[in-house]
């Protein structure tokens, strides 16, 4: 199982290896800056963790992973009741575990359990352009883990499944009329999934969409860090040099709002040069699913695509008043063990992917 | 490679019929150059992942396009939001100046006081909060709501709004023990003004409170704000320029829930000036023991500076209930009650003099030449004048001036009032500062009245410009068109004492808090008043034998261990023929009891006027009490002096 020859090592993905080390070296730099508690000496070793981790995964093969997946899938929701029964409320939900005293949200690695078995599921099945039909059993796959997730309650984190499921099964072949009839009933169901949301989810939302009713209430983190975005301007006040971040205008600005002491202190340069490393990683992710050897990587690699671009849209987004307020970290610039886990496990995937492209 | 059909790996590999050599004994034999997928289903999975393509693309273009518009182009907009986001200029106010007596007695200071404010934008449970407040501070909760809703109005959320004033120390802690549990809830120190002495010396002192409207529009611009506290009343008001101090700022950098990071920048506040005043306070206080529970005021000047030594008015109030935050019906209270305890009676009330005149109409008959110490009068008791019998208090025979001054005997003044005009008259009462405010450093003073030219033109009805002999027979001792305040007497006796015209003044010096005089504005320059040495001594043989401890009218303000000149006066509110035997009238209707004094007489000190109102006779009401008065002044001189 273990590969270690020269043509694994010419097969390997040097550059998806340095993006990945570029980024998080990025993310320390701002978790340093943004962050006086100690924050960017443990990020350091969740960083080498992640890189450690992805290349470890890089040397499994990930079709015994996805053979496995339904099992992984089982194990993980098991784990998930048991944080909803055991696991004392933090800050405001049960969704830590801890390990050795050290905290970990398996909501995060749940992630790669639902692309291994959504990924699993549509290798099995029928090459073939499908209906909504076909959609039951991966429906099943992806709900159950949201509904236990969203119950912790981590709404946001528990919809980053959904875009795991919409971009696998685009991929596998879902007829256009069936995603276009999906997309109508989910705008359908809106209102109705917005008479579910607590208070002050619906706070955020509205806020979202009209932040200048309540500028110092719920609107308060879009507008702080719209301000601390804007006044970075082209090239930033400079890495440590933030007053939005030194002030501590910024809420979270360690984790969910890293993006915008990175705005404020690189500028729009900075930003671009992030934004550009974002893409390369997503563009390298999608051009591994095209030349996956197996249905089963081309569909590993389109949920890791999937995740990670949901995770820029929502936190980046969220950062310039473009997407609601949702507690889900951006991956690899974060602060946490468990995004920065979850990320070296997927691109470690993405890696074994590309190197047994030319493997049986 | 292609293959159609099934699916699975293993199939697909079999289906290829290749048979490399395996690189690895795991790997089943696939060509490694070739996928798994049949061409019909790769190009579509192609076709899909190319549009997922596009989708990242397009993105990731749109979020930079986001960033571009934020931070390139509307930039500077938000470059000022973040400059006003961390910069915050706040006031520190100032400590308002000491009050000192003249000895360095501690009259006025601060005190530490602690306010309890909400900030809105912190709290997490208004009602709990407000309730769990209520019961800490024993009040009601709807109290506190209302007084948030009434004072959060034009106070952004983010800045405190205080809802209980200067609470006990005790609340602090009980308090800031849960603030964790209650966020949003301040304690603000501040300065109070505070009186340790409590009630001495109100009518001086003032007091103090937030400004007001008027104030802000009207006092120097710039220096006061909104909200500031400043002397409303006496000392405190007259002097608030110097007591105020400066209002400090500072530039500071607050993070998002108003907790100050960093100081940028500060102008310490300059703390109010000391103020040193001429009063002594055992003086003081006696004065005001004496008066308590009547109606008067105290005068004691030093009569070579103008100094005041005493300054008392009753009934008087206490201070330090407008530093607290007092309720509507205290503050109701103070201003209808009907003895007008805020009525400064030493300088904002004014009344007949009395006999007290008579000493102005020797100063006048001497220097107008009708009369010498010589010229006797007899006195039977009364006598006509311009067709009307007017009465004197005694039976006095032959007197001359010093008889005359010492026994008060009116008729001798009747007689003077005949050959002297009310010019000549006014013009020496004049000289010696009736009629006129006298300039002492508090507000509100009043003129008094005398019967000149422009009085009589603008009297009202039935006077007519009219002016009768007669009424110069009644002027002569202190009667009819004439009111003079306690302090203009006062004046008048150090005038004599001296030949010099001084203006009273109560602030001795000023220094700043590092202990620095400051100069003052000079004041107003004695007036040599031409008071001939052997005129001077006329009048004073006159007061000196008012003091005689047996025949005197003063005789019980006499003290053998000290040597004094005084004047008693009984000024008539209602005649004796209307309004009966003075004991029996009811208060309003008794006459005003006044003495003046000066001492000790040979070498002068001070000028001391004690004024009862409705206190009946001069000599038995007003006398006695200066005469503890000065006997006290003296003790604590001989005291110094050892």
């Amino acid at each position: 199982m273990i590969l270690f020859d020269r043509r694994s090592v010419q097969a390997f993905d040097y550059l998806l290896l340095f993006d990945l080390v570029l980024l998080l070296s990025i993310g320390v730099l701002l978790i340093a800056s943004a962050s006086n508690e100690g924050h960017f000496q443990r990020q350091i070793v969740w960083a080498t963790a992640a890189i450690v981790l992805a290349l470890a995964v890089s040397a499994l093969d990930y079709r015994k992973l996805a053979n496995r997946a339904y099992e992984l899938w089982a194990i993980s929701m098991v784990v998930l009741v048991g944080l909803l029964l055991f696991a004392p409320v933090t800050s405001g939900a049960r969704s830590w575990l801890s390990i050795g005293g050290v905290g970990l949200q398996p909501s995060e690695l749940v992630k790669i359990a639902v692309i291994l078995a959504l990924a699993h599921y549509f290798a099995e099945g029928d090459p073939l352009p499908f209906g909504a039909r076909s959609l039951f059993m991966p429906a099943l796959l992806t709900l159950v883990p949201f509904v236990l997730v969203a119950a912790q309650p981590d709404l946001g984190t528990a919809s980053t499944y959904l875009p795991l499921l919409a971009g696998i099964a685009w991929v596998a072949g879902i007829r256009y009329g069936t995603a276009a009839r999906l997309v109508a009933v989910a705008a359908g169901m809106a209102p109705l999934g917005y008479l579910l949301l607590e208070d002050y989810q619906r706070d955020r939302l509205l806020t979202f969409l009209n932040p200048e009713v309540d500028p110092l209430g719920s609107a308060y983190q879009v507008v702080q860090s719209k301000i601390a975005v804007g006044s970075g301007g082209l090239l930033g006040t400079g890495l440590f040099a933030g007053s939005q971040s030194k002030g501590e205008f910024l809420p979270a600005q360690h984790t969910d709002l890293v993006f915008a002491v990175l705005g404020e202190e690189l500028g729009f340069l900075g930003v671009a040069l992030v934004l550009t490393l974002y893409l390369v990683l997503l563009l390298r992710v999608l051009q591994t699913a095209r030349l996956a050897r197996d249905r089963a990587g081309t569909y590993i690699a389109t949920g890791v695509a999937a995740l990670m671009l949901y995770h820029l849209l929502v936190n980046v987004g969220m950062v310039i008043g473009f997407a609601p307020i949702t507690g889900i970290p951006l991956p690899l610039l974060s602060y946490g063990g468990s995004s920065a886990l979850t990320t070296g496990i997927a691109i470690g995937l993405l890696m074994s992917i590309r190197t047994r492209r030319f493997l049986n | 490679m292609s293959t159609v059909g099934p699916w699975r790996p293993e199939s697909s590999a079999e289906s290829t019929g290749s048979r490399r050599r395996p690189i690895f004994h795991h790997n089943r034999g696939a060509p490694d150059d070739v996928t798994l997928e049949g061409p019909i289903v790769r190009s579509r999975l192609l076709r899909r992942v190319r549009v997922a393509e596009g989708v990242v693309v397009v993105m990731v273009t749109l979020l930079l396009f986001g960033f571009w518009r934020l931070q390139v182009v509307d930039a500077a907009h938000y470059r000022e939001l973040a400059d006003n986001n961390r910069r915050r200029n706040i006031v520190v106010r100032a400590p308002r100046g000491l009050v000192t007596d003249r000895n360095g007695l501690l009259l006025a200071a601060n005190r530490a006081a602690f306010d309890v404010a909400i900030v809105r934008e912190e709290l997490d449970d208004r009602e709990a909060t407000l309730e769990w407040l209520a019961r800490v501070l024993s009040v009601t909760p709807d109290l506190l709501r209302e007084r948030l809703d009434e004072r959060q109005r034009g106070i952004p959320v983010f800045q405190p709004v205080v809802i209980a004033g200067d609470i006990d120390a005790s609340l602090v802690s009980a308090i800031e023990a849960r603030s964790l549990e209650y966020p949003g809830v301040l304690i603000q120190p501040e300065h109070k003004r505070y009186y340790p002495k409590g009630l001495v010396a109100a009518h001086v002192m003032g007091y103090v409170g937030e400004i007001d409207a008027a104030q802000l529009a009207s006092w120097e611009q710039g220096r006061y704000r909104m909200g500031d506290i400043v002397g409303k009343l006496g000392l405190e008001r007259v002097h608030d320029l110097r007591l105020s101090g400066l209002a400090g700022d500072e530039e500071i950098i607050v993070n998002s829930v108003g907790r100050t990071v960093r100081v940028l920048n500060q102008i310490p506040p300059e703390p109010g000036n000391t103020l040193t005043l001429s009063l002594d306070l055992p003086l003081q206080q006696q004065a005001e023991a004496l008066l308590a529970g009547e109606k008067g005021a105290i005068v004691m000047l030093d009569v070579n500076t103008g100094g005041v030594l005493a300054l008392a008015s009753a009934p008087t109030f206490d201070p330090n209930m407008f530093a607290r935050r007092f309720s509507k019906a205290e503050w109701e209270a103070v201003i209808n009650d009907p003895d007008g305890p805020l009525q400064n009676r030493a300088l904002q009330s004014a009344y007949p003099p009395g006999s007290i005149f008579k000493l102005i109409m020797a100063v006048a008959g001497l220097e107008n030449g009708m009369i010498t110490p010589e010229t006797t009068v007899a006195c039977t008791g009364g006598g006509r004048y311009y067709g009307e019998y007017k009465s004197c208090n005694a039976v006095h025979g032959t007197v001359n001036l010093e008889a005359a001054i010492g026994r008060s005997c009116n008729v001798y003044f009747y007689e003077l009032g005949t050959r002297l005009s009310r010019q000549q008259i006014i013009e020496v009462a004049q000289r010696y500062g009736l009629g006129a405010r006298t300039g002492i450093d508090l507000l509100n003073e009043k003129t008094g009245i005398l019967p000149t030219d422009e009085w009589i033109a603008q009297a009202p009805p039935p006077r007519d410009g009219n002016w009768y002999p007669g009424e110069t027979i009644g002027l002569s001792i202190g009667q009819g068109p004439i009111n003079t305040t306690p302090l203009q007497l006062a004046r008048m006796a150090a005038t004599l004492a001296t030949g010099f015209r001084i203006t009273p003044h109560l602030v001795e010096a000023v220094e700043n808090a590092a202990g620095r005089e400051i100069e003052m504005a000079p004041r107003n320059q004695p007036v040599d008043v031409n008071l001939s040495p052997y005129y001077r001594a006329a009048v004073f043989g006159g007061m000196r034998a008012a003091a005689h401890p047996v025949t005197g009218t003063a005789r019980r303000a006499a003290n053998p261990a000290y040597d004094f000149g005084g004047k008693t006066g009984t000024a008539q509110v209602a005649s004796a023929a209307a309004a009966g035997p003075e004991a029996d009238r009811p208060e309003e209707l008794r006459n005003h009891a006044w003495f003046v004094g000066i001492a000790p007489i040979d070498a002068p000190e001070i000028a001391i006027v004690v004024f009862i109102e409705h206190g009946g006779s001069g000599g038995i009401a007003a006398a006695p009490l200066a005469g503890v008065l000065m006997t006290t002044y003296f003790e604590s001189r001989e005291a110094a002096q050892r």
